[in-house]
């Protein structure tokens, strides 16, 4: 190498970034977390204003819908608030049956 | 395969998969190449590794587009210079700051000397976008004829005459006599 091509390398070396450079990546990755998370808040608040405008859109069929579905709906819940309450019942009267039968624990 | 573990393809088919990891270790191996070749050619350092930022981030979405029996450092480069173009569109009224910029840096850089450096960065501005970029890649950054011309999208013919004549323009700069 020439006089003049060492000294070209030696400008060219001064411009050189360190081989790693921890913090930079850093940056790019928050960089890319900041974009991630602009364009997740975007297509949420996308989604909820379609989903309100909707709403809003079906606001006098639904309250049509849930006013004549009214006494359909409160004997449905009736009936499986009756059948629950009897599932949990039977489960403690047999847990019962079986500590009463198991006899004492043992010390 | 290298030194600092899974080859470039295998990163980059994790990072499309999802990996943050395996961008992050994409982005710390071809940092460096990256920001000095958008250092040389576009003189403010600032700048560069502003764009050099937006390079990584563009890459990571495009990742995709990547072939994997391509140069992945040249295809950085060649993203990072599409990026530098349109940067430097806008930026006309501001060169003069930069040519000012570029000598309080180029004292105040520890290596080569100071008259070297501002002699060099002078007669790096003086040369065409596309031939300084060349000259940045092959003289400064070792890259191939092959992989320059992948990077700038351009003949390798074009690239070795580019090389040729910015090698000469920049030793003359630096005080050489016609070779």
């Amino acid at each position: 190498m020439s006089e003049i091509d060492r000294r070209l390398s030696e400008v060219f070396a001064a411009d050189a970034p360190p081989a790693r450079d921890p913090a930079f990546v850093f940056r790019v990755l928050q960089a890319e977390e900041r974009r991630r998370l602009g364009l997740e808040m975007l297509l949420q608040g996308a989604a909820t204003t379609a989903g309100a405008g909707l709403l809003w859109a079906a606001l006098p069929w639904l309250s049509d819908a849930v006013q004549s579905a009214t006494p359909v709906l409160s004997a449905f819940s009736l009936a499986m608030s009756v059948v629950v309450g009897g599932l949990i019942l039977l489960r403690l009267w047999s847990v019962a049956q079986m500590r009463l039968w198991s006899g004492p624990a043992p010390i | 395969m290298n030194a600092w573990g899974a080859s470039d393809a295998e990163l980059a088919s994790a990072a499309r998969a999802g990996s943050t990891d395996a961008f992050a270790r994409l982005a710390d191996r071809h940092q460096a190449a990256l920001r000095a070749f958008l250092r040389r050619t576009c003189g403010d350092w600032a700048e560069a590794d502003d764009l050099a930022q937006e390079t990584l981030l563009t890459a990571w979405s495009q990742l995709a587009r990547w072939r994997s029996d391509a140069s992945f450092r040249a295809w950085l480069c060649g993203i990072g210079y599409r990026k530098q173009m349109t940067w430097r569109r806008g930026r006309a009224r501001a060169a003069r700051r930069d040519m000012q910029y570029l000598e309080a840096a180029a004292e105040v850089s520890p290596g080569a000397p100071a008259e070297d450096r501002i002699a060099v960065r002078d007669a790096m501005q003086t040369l065409p976008l596309d031939q300084r970029a060349a000259v940045a890649l092959c003289l400064a950054a070792d890259f191939s004829h092959a992989e320059a011309a992948q990077a700038l999208g351009a003949p390798l013919g074009t690239i070795k005459s580019h090389v040729t004549r910015g090698r000469a323009r920049l030793l003359q700069a630096l005080g050489a006599d016609d070779e």
